[in-house]
């Protein structure tokens, strides 16, 4: 191996390192209680996009964002509905101004977001890996 | 005027902070607005968004405009239930009698009848084409305005006493919205115009898959239109010549305002993947009667998301098909007959098309900044006087005489709350 190989490849891992240190893996959580325990990617993204209001099992679903400011926000709609933060902009303000559909409740940070899911079962939110605590349980992992 | 610039730059302050505010008991408020102003190359005519409702636009009226594009919408949504909500909307724009008073565009309950179907009933906006819904809110599109070639199609567009159904099935990766409405309609128009709309009978039909959605929509209603004017003016003429004509008495019905059957029919596609659009529509429009327009419009759009910049390009287009002149005419007053329906004919001619270039800038969270260049082309139906002023209001005599080349500058913020 010729050193300008080697310095190629470690700057490639190095780029790759960076990148993955960026973007902490988001899960997609619900209460303890809820009797949810697991919904695969159309399921999460539906439910975001307020396609449907129900869980599979028919009970009613109240999705949580976090603001568009933040890395789990761009990470969730990246692998989940596939949408960029402009495109998800345009999609609800067409949904909200034609009265079709309210955008959902926003939590400001991750233990506001962790304490509204505790208390309501009904609640289905996503959040940083590392915050995950005993009083929510991942139901998918994109 | 200055109440609704007031009222804009406030919206914008709050705009700041969030996204609706949340008033407590389950309720809400949003908002959107625009701040436009245009300016036309031409001082002969006025150039504006909408020809039904608004009296005065950029041209000969003022060559600077804020007529056009600025408008302001508040809505309140209560969830009175999980299954029950109420929506309502008012927006202040300029109407037809040139106020800015505020005009009610939503008033309805909203009922969920099972997880994918809802029921609404009040006022609310029939679906004609893929933006109806939406048509005041500028910050959803990526130009200034909705292109006006197909939204001035049907002045219907605003809003309807009426019903319809949301249901939403999903079959494997399609997600639909299937929207059946009906509904009735008066709306004041310019000119003191008032149009009429009875049995309203939609439907609209969209699927959506990952960044591509397809659209369709077919509505029929009766309309009626009552124009001072065409009734002052027009209709004693004919009945005159109706009296010595039989020709002209044949067509009695044909050059009535009333209870004309229109059928309108559209389809659209989009495909946004987050760094590029393409988007496009086509709508027809045809009656039994020659006072109603048989129309062909459409857009293509296309376009490119680059970070917070959305330079994009489209063409617009219009072309009538109605017959603009009359040699049916019998009997001694044969060249009168021929003369007074030709001129009442060529009113029905409304061939023009427009290319637009603009830019989009996502400066602030909910702010969009836009420009764009527009323009404008006007046909003549082969030459004939009359035929060739296009969608342009407010024109002087001559105007339609001949094709017309308008250029419009426009720039416009847009916000939501």
């Amino acid at each position: 191996m010729k050193k300008i190989h080697f310095i190629l490849l470690f700057c490639i891992a190095l780029l790759l390192s960076i990148t993955k240190a960026q973007s902490e893996p988001v899960v997609v959580i619900v209460s303890a209680n809820s009797p949810i325990n697991s919904l695969d990617k159309e399921q999460v993204a539906s439910l975001f996009l307020g396609k449907t209001t129900n869980f599979p099992n028919g009970s009613s679903a109240q999705p949580i964002e976090q603001t568009d400011s933040t890395a789990a926000h761009e990470e969730f709609h990246k692998s989940v509905t596939e949408k960029t933060a402009k495109q998800l902009k345009s999609y609800w303000s067409k949904m909200v101004f034609s009265g079709k559909a309210s955008a959902p409740q926003e939590a400001s940070s991750n233990a506001e977001l962790l304490k509204l899911l505790s208390s309501n079962p009904a609640m289905i939110g996503y959040i940083d890996k590392s915050a995950v605590d005993k009083s929510v349980k991942i139901i998918f992992t994109p | 005027m200055k109440k609704l610039l007031t009222l804009v730059s406030l919206s914008a302050l709050i705009t700041s902070h969030a996204y609706a505010l949340d008033l407590g008991h389950d309720v809400t408020l949003k908002g959107f607005g625009t701040l436009g102003i245009v300016n036309s190359s031409t001082g002969n005519a006025d150039f504006t968004a909408n020809d039904f409702s608004q009296p005065k636009g950029a041209g000969r009226t003022e060559s600077l405009s804020l007529n056009p594009d600025s408008r302001l919408g508040l809505q309140v949504d209560w969830q009175a239930t999980q299954k029950l909500s109420i929506t309502s909307q008012a927006v202040s724009k300029q109407g037809p009698d040139n106020s800015w008073i505020p005009d009610l565009q939503l008033a309805f309950a909203k009922y969920k009848l099972l997880s994918n179907l809802d029921i609404r009933a009040g006022r609310i906006r029939p679906a004609l084409f893929m933006m109806s819904d939406y048509l005041d809110m500028y910050y959803a599109n990526p130009w200034i305005r909705p292109p006006t070639e197909l939204y001035n199609m049907a002045p219907i567009a605003n809003h309807m006493e009426g019903v319809d159904f949301l249901y939403r099935p999903e079959t494997g990766p399609v997600s639909w919205l299937i929207q059946p409405f009906y509904g009735y309609s008066q709306l004041p128009i310019s000119r003191n115009r008032t149009v009429t709309e009875n049995d309203i009978l939609g439907i609209n039909i969209s699927a959506n898959i990952d960044d591509f959605t397809l659209r369709g929509g077919y509505t029929h209603f009766l309309m009626t239109w009552a124009d001072p004017n065409y009734n002052n003016k027009a209709l004693p003429i004919l009945s005159q010549l109706s009296a010595v004509d039989p020709a002209v008495l044949a067509q009695t019905s044909n050059l009535s305002l009333t209870n004309r059957d229109l059928n309108i029919a559209s389809l659209g596609a989009n495909w946004d993947n987050g760094n590029y659009f393409v988007m496009g529509e086509l709508g027809k429009k045809w009656s039994t009667n020659s006072t109603v327009l048989d129309q062909y419009s459409g857009y293509f759009s296309l376009g490119a998301h680059l970070d917070k910049f959305t330079p994009y390009f489209s063409f617009s287009a219009t072309k009538t098909t109605n017959a603009t002149s009359f040699t049916g005419g019998t009997g001694p007053y044969a060249p009168i007959s021929n003369e007074v329906l030709t001129e009442i004919l060529s009113n029905f001619y409304l061939n023009q098309n427009t290319k637009t270039l603009g830019v989009r800038y996502d400066f602030y969270k909910n702010l969009d900044l836009k420009v764009q260049w527009d323009r404008i082309d006007t046909n003549t139906q082969n030459g004939q006087a009359g035929t060739g002023g296009g969608l342009l209001n407010n024109q002087t005599n001559d105007f339609a005489n001949k094709n017309q080349a308008i250029d419009l500058f426009s720039v416009a913020c847009d916000f939501i709350f």
